[in-house]
This record gives structure tokens, sequence and C-alpha cells, in this order.
């Protein structure tokens, strides 16, 4: 059977599917931004689509927190013996989990009043935060598919590979 | 084995896909938002196994696209997943061809039970749903006992019965059996009060439901 991941190795896979399913909860979350963006809120809608954006980006944050988690604990530990992690692509991922919380960590800042106070114009920019934090990630999974994930194949001896698989192979939900 | 899921949230959807992409051995390839889709993804991807929620509104249901997919994708094995712990959706999704029947709120263990046994040839209900499904068997036994006529008449009765249905009198009736006229009277009132009937046109009606006519 052919599969529909771009990676075979266990430990790959794991968090290619992680990457998968977050993918599909921002996408779900980023849908109520694109409509701030495009302007097809009234105030009332809008007001409402915003708790729900705050609702689903909570709902977002453990799963994403539990994934990064494991890659900052284990992946890149095992990855930065070979290439470093003082500049080069770990560091720069890494920075790239930092950037992704600022800006959902902005956003759940700035809703977390009562959104009755403010106007359309306030909305739209405060979901920008959420529009970043979406766009940020997006790239930020590309890359550590592309960059990262052929490292792990190409660098680390089979032995690592198999540890690695066993210490990412937790449930991140 | 190749999955594909059907549900109209995508939240859930994603929750499953995740799920199931974690097991080694299961793959989601496909994922389905209606009936329709549903079908579609089937007709393209040919899974082994296709996790489908019965109430997708506005698009087709579960159930109807149930019965349609099992029809032209036989070797797709369905398995139905609902809110529902009722036990008419579970005859009517079995009835169309589902292999299993799983609570949406189910631990995700079940679900995982649930796939593998399916797949392997077998069928799953969820427990609770399996006790209403057996005593609805029961009871199904219990009634047709009820109304078996060779269970509640006696042997002259059953040789009585499709006589007085095809309008024999009861001297007839006595003479073919051998029997006095008043013998035949006595099983024909018997007859009709064991089984409930008031009339001729009734017992007509009683002796070619239970196949006692032939025309």
């Amino acid at each position: 059977m052919e599969s529909t991941f771009k990676y075979e190795l266990p430990a790959l896979r794991v968090l290619e599917n992680e990457h998968r399913f977050l993918t599909s909860l921002a996408d779900q979350w980023h849908a109520i931004v694109l409509g701030f963006e495009r302007d097809i809120y009234s105030l009332e809608e809008g007001r409402e689509a915003l708790q729900s954006l705050r609702r689903q980006l909570i709902d977002f944050i453990e799963p994403y927190k539990n994934h990064t988690e494991k890659e900052e604990a284990i992946l890149f530990p095992l990855l930065s013996k070979y290439v470093g992690d003082e500049q080069g692509p770990i560091h720069a991922v890494e920075e790239e989990h930092e950037e992704i919380d600022a800006y959902m960590g902005h956003f759940l800042h700035h809703t977390r009043g009562d959104v009755n106070d403010m106007s359309l114009e306030d909305m739209k920019a405060v979901a920008k935060d959420a529009g970043e934090a979406f766009e940020v990630i997006t790239i930020h999974f590309i890359k550590e598919e592309s960059i990262l994930f052929p490292m792990v194949i190409n660098i680390l001896r089979a032995q690592e590979q198999d540890r690695l698989f066993d210490d990412l192979y937790t449930p991140i939900i | 084995m190749k999955i594909v899921i059907a549900d109209d949230h995508a939240v859930v959807r994603s929750g499953f896909m995740y799920i199931l992409n974690y097991q080694e051995d299961m793959e989601v390839v496909a994922t389905a938002a209606d009936g329709l889709e549903a079908y579609e993804m089937v007709a393209k991807h040919h899974p082994d196994i296709l996790l489908m929620d019965l109430s997708m509104p506005p698009g087709e249901s579960g159930l109807i696209a149930t019965g349609k997919i099992r029809e032209d994708f036989p070797e797709t094995k369905i398995i139905i997943l609902t809110m529902y712990d009722d036990e008419e959706y579970l005859f009517h999704v079995l009835k169309n061809g589902a292999s299993g029947y799983v609570l949406k709120n189910s631990p995700d263990e079940e679900l995982l039970t649930a796939i593998r046994t399916v797949y392997d040839g077998g069928t799953y209900i969820h427990p609770s749903m399996a006790t209403s499904l057996v005593r609805q068997f029961v009871q199904k036994d219990y009634q047709e006992e009820e109304t078996d006529p060779y269970k509640i008449l006696s042997r002259r009765e059953i040789e009585i019965l499709p006589l007085v249905a095809k309008g024999y009198g009861n001297k007839e009736i006595a003479e073919k059996l051998y029997i006095s006229v008043k013998t035949v009277e006595a099983h024909k009132s018997k007859m009709m009060e064991k089984l409930n009937l008031k009339s001729r046109p009734e017992l007509v009606e009683y002796a070619l439901k239970k196949k006692f006519l032939n025309f």
C-alpha cells in the first residue's frame, strides 16, 4: 500500500502525524481569521467569531505545546550533537517556536476581557496576531519536514532513530 | 489497513485522524464531510474500513450512504460512529450492511478494537447496544412463538383450520376427518378462541398469512 505519509521512518511518521493533526486544527481557527480579513462579519457576528477563535486557539495550544516540547526535549538535542544549535536549522526552528508562542500569547492577552467593548476594527487588529501565528506555524512545519526530517534519516544512526521513535511515541492529546 | 473517516465535524475528523494514524497498523487515507463525499472517497481509495458518522446534515446521511457503499464496494467494511445508543438506528444500519456500531463518546481503545475486529472479518457492536440487540432477538423469538400456530394449536385444530378457511361446512369437515360434527364445532370454537379470531374472514386472513392456504 502506498502511504499518504511522506516519511516511513517510524519516528518521523509520529511527528508528521502530529503536524497533520495540528494543521487541521489550525485550519479551523484560521478560517475565522480569514473571515475578519475579508470583512464578512457584522459587529455582532465578529464578537461571536472572536470568542470562538479564542476558544479554538486555547484548545489548540495544549497539543501544540505537547508537540513542540517533545521536539525541544528529544529531537533537537539529538540532532544538535551533529549540527550544533548556536546557529543553523535547529536554532532557526527553536526561534520559530518562540515566535509562535509570542503571537498566540499576544492574541490571548488582548482577548482576555469582555469582547463586547471592542469595535470591529479592534477585533480585526487582534485577529491579525492569530493570523501571524498561523503563517509561522505553516512555514515552520514545512521547514521541519523539508530540512530537519531528512537530517534524521541521513545523519542519525539506526540505533538513534529507533531510540528517537521510542521517545517520541507518546500522544499529544 | 487503509481507513476513510466521514464526519461532518472537522474537529472530530481531525481527532480521529490523529488517533488512527498514531497506530502503526492504520492509516487514514481520506476524510469526508458527508455521505456523498464518503462514497467518492471510497470509490477513489478503496479503503479497508470506512468510519461513518450516522448524522451528517445537510449532506447525505450516513444511513443512506452506508447502503449504497455496501452495495457498490462490498470489500470496504463500514463502522458506524454515532451519538445515538438507540436500537432503532442499530437495526437499520446493520440491515444496510454496516459491520460495526461504535458510540462517539466511547474510549479510543474501543474504537481501535472495533476497527481491528471488523478488519479481521468480525462484527463489533458497542456493549450496551449488543445487550439491546440480544433482547430484541429474544423478544422476536418470543413473539414468533406466541403466534406460531404449530405451538398454539393441537394437531386436530391444525387439520381443521385450512378446511374452515376454505369454506367447508362442519358436516363436510366431519366427513373428511371421520369425526362427529359436534367434535368439529368444539375444535373450531377452541381454535378461534386460541387465535383470538372473531369471524371467518379473520380466520382466512390468518390462514393465508401462516401459509395454510395455497391457491
